[in-house]
């Protein structure tokens, strides 16, 4: 069940995650700025013991693979972190991203939403990898959307008024986006190296992994301090809203 | 056991290399961020300055018309008064010299009326409408011609500053209309165009002028800049013939 400490430490910020979100007044889990950050950060810390909780309850995992095609290895559990990291992931980032942008700029936002949705549905309907596989491809657009949607979120950063004043560094959304943007291109450059570096380069392989692996426990650590500062009074600076 | 040192060293590297990137990232986001505070810091207090400079243009066109004004008073006014109190008190006979400390206690009076009026302190103690009152009742006591004051909305208490501007800016409009217009009517309407924003409209039926020509004074300029330095607008729309109407906008 516990693989090492990352493993463990999922588990802790499951639980963190949920305390601090539901201690927090109703009318702050109803925004937005809430919200989402809490839909991200849940999704990144349940996926790993969800998928384990797939690959131990095979009478259930064996079904899915079945209906969806995979009848030679039916232990499988790919097919929910294509679900879950690669087509619901981004969605959720481009969500929050475009909460924090105004009118003109959440269009834009929209348009890339659109597009990689429509991308995904059109990808899994005719099958250009199969569900159950890894699905390089449908994580490489959702990588660029989102790298997308945080460049949008840089620029209005530099250039709008109400963030003139401000000290960047108190701003939640600034660490949010930031992480996103970091962790996204850690993983995507990660995923994609992964099969050349397995033959020639294992123990660099490896090193990205845990690399990886930390940088998600960190960003887990960025989104729970967001949500948990009304609650311990943290000094924060306050999110210009575009509503 | 050599390999697992490898191993160690790479992900070292690597976190290393990473956390790196990350710091530099934020370093340089920060860094463009002070650069573009530092900008606006100096555009604001250039603003601030520019503001200032209109502000004391304002208070010394008013000091040097008050100062006009006070000479005007002392010639024409208190000289007369104290050489006829002079003159009373001077004569033999006794009534004459009740007459003549009447007329030094009339001229102490008017001389603290116009102690008064050389400072600003006065502007703080008036609101925006009496102001056009007075000028207005100014103007058609001297039979020049004839004045309407209409309040459709009661303006609020305004800053020191902004209602300096507005005073300046009103009796030059009501100047213009008197030196160049030679109007029959001056109506002056308060009105308020949308919450929190006043509008004041100072129309006359004089002859009017082409705006598009271009004049030769900066008049028009000025005024606009004075009203932009207090969040407001000023808009102007004549014809030879037809008048000229003026609309002040501003936040109140």
């Amino acid at each position: 069940m516990f693989r090492d400490w990352v493993s463990v430490s999922n588990y802790v910020f499951l639980a963190v995650l949920c305390i601090v979100f539901f201690r927090l007044p109703s009318a702050l889990r109803r925004r937005n700025e809430y919200l989402l950050p809490f839909i991200y950060a849940f999704i990144f810390v349940v996926i790993d013991p969800l998928g384990f909780g797939f690959r131990l309850f095979q009478n259930v995992n064996g079904p899915i693979n079945e209906f969806l095609g995979n009848h030679e290895k039916p232990f499988y559990n790919a097919w929910l972190y294509n679900i879950v990291l690669k087509m619901a992931m981004p969605v959720v980032a481009l969500l929050l991203i475009k909460n924090y942008l105004p009118a003109e700029q959440q269009t834009r936002v929209k348009w890339i939403l659109f597009t990689f949705i429509s991308i995904a549905v059109v990808y899994q309907a005719i099958q250009i990898e199969p569900i159950y596989l890894n699905q390089g491809i449908l994580f490489a657009v959702g990588a660029l959307c989102m790298l997308l949607g945080c460049f949008t979120y840089y620029y209005i950063l530099m250039t709008r008024e109400e963030y003139v004043f401000m000290n960047i560094l108190l701003l939640p959304s600034f660490w949010q986006v930031t992480f996103i943007m970091f962790f996204t291109s850690l993983t995507y450059f990660t995923d994609i190296s992964a099969s050349y570096l397995t033959e020639n380069h294992s123990a660099f392989l490896v090193s990205m992994f845990k690399v990886n692996r930390f940088t998600g426990l960190v960003q887990s650590l960025v989104y729970i301090a967001c949500l948990a500062a009304p609650l311990m009074k943290l000094k924060v600076e306050t999110q210009p809203s575009y509503a | 056991m050599l390999e697992e040192e490898h191993q160690v060293i790479a992900i070292v590297l690597s976190g290393i290399f990473f956390a790196g990137l990350m710091s530099v990232f934020v370093v340089a986001m920060v860094f463009f961020h002070r650069q573009r505070q530092d900008l606006a810091r100096q555009k604001l207090n250039q603003v601030q300055a520019e503001h200032e400079k209109i502000l004391l243009d304002i208070e010394n066109e008013i000091q040097q018309e008050t100062l006009a004004q006070v000479g005007r008073e002392l010639h024409d006014n208190i000289g007369q008064l104290l050489s006829l109190a002079k003159l009373n008190l001077n004569s033999s006979k006794i009534e004459k010299h009740a007459e003549g400390r009447n007329m030094v206690n009339e001229v102490i009076k008017e001389v603290r009326a116009l102690s008064k009026s050389l400072n600003l302190d006065w502007v703080e103690s008036i609101s925006i409408d009496e102001f056009i009152g007075q000028q207005l009742g100014k103007i058609q006591a001297t039979g020049y011609c004839q004045t309407e004051l209409h309040c459709d909305y009661s303006l609020p208490e305004l800053q020191k500053d902004k209602k300096i501007v507005l005073i300046r800016v009103i009796q030059e409009c009501l100047n213009n209309a008197i030196k160049h217009a030679s109007p029959d009517h001056i109506v002056i309407r308060i009105t308020s165009a949308s919450p929190g924003r006043a509008q004041l409209m100072i129309e006359d039926d004089g002859l009017g002028f082409d705006p598009s020509l271009p004049s030769q004074g900066s008049g028009m300029t000025n005024l606009t800049n004075r009203m932009n330095t207090i969040g407001g607008s000023f808009a102007l729309s004549s014809n030879p013939g037809q008048g000229t109407k003026i609309t002040l906008d501003f936040p109140a």
